[in-house]
């Protein structure tokens, strides 16, 4: 077993890296390995709860399903169930302001200097995708 | 040394390629980088001394490509695989 840190640089929909991301972070936690996952800039948008919008959406059904196959909330969340441990930069969070929005569940409010230096020192591999 | 390519333009590639020193060089294209696996994208490859080019599966058939034989197209439990061999991987 081995431990792959992951640092996060791209959030949902700007391009597919989160997505290939996620999905070799699935593939590893199913290969019995550990994963850190650290959000960092707007990948840090990826650790907040959604707020749904009450309002008429403008989109027609097929667009709106369309642009919920970009979401990632349930797969981050599923990460984290499965064993993924999941921290944020709490500055890049502070700079979009969303620093304080509330976190999906098994995402922790994290930092450069203390949470991602322990994620590269404890890991055998790390990889940054943006 | 592993490579990693997410888009079509190839200076940044090209800038980094000079960390690899003397080591074997190695590609893994993901995202819109996976149309570089065609011939005429596999030609440019080989020409920068990429002894070898993978190409992430899903995002290969998320573009309905059929690549020749000289990509070698990869699952992502191969790239996962395919990464931990490496350890240094540099992404482009």
């Amino acid at each position: 077993m081995a431990t792959l840190t992951l640092t996060l640089l791209s959030g949902a929909v700007e391009n597919e890296t989160a997505d290939f991301a996620l999905r070799l972070a699935q593939s590893a936690l199913d290969q019995g390995h550990r994963i850190n996952l650290f959000l960092l800039g707007n990948a840090s948008y990826l650790a907040n709860q959604e707020v749904p919008f009450q309002g008429d959406k403008g989109l027609t059904p097929e667009l709106a399903a369309y642009m919920d196959s970009f979401r990632l909330t349930g797969r981050i969340e599923d990460l984290a169930k499965a064993g993924a441990v999941i921290h944020t930069c709490h500055t890049t969070e502070y700079a979009r302001g969303v620093e304080g929005c509330p976190y999906l569940a098994g995402v922790s409010r994290g930092n450069v200097g203390v949470s991602w230096t322990k994620f590269l020192m404890t890991s055998d591999l790390a990889l940054t995708l943006g | 040394m592993l490579f990693l390519l997410g888009d079509t333009n190839l200076d940044p590639l090209k800038e980094s390629l000079v960390l690899a020193g003397e080591d074997d060089k190695e590609v893994l294209l993901i995202s819109d980088a996976v149309h570089l696996g065609r011939a005429a994208g596999l030609a440019e490859l080989k020409a920068l001394g990429l002894e070898t080019v993978y190409a992430e599966k899903k995002a290969v058939q998320d573009r309905g490509l059929t690549l020749p034989g000289g990509c070698k197209v990869l699952d992502m439990a191969e790239v996962l695989e395919l990464m931990f061999d490496h350890q240094k991987i540099v992404n482009a």
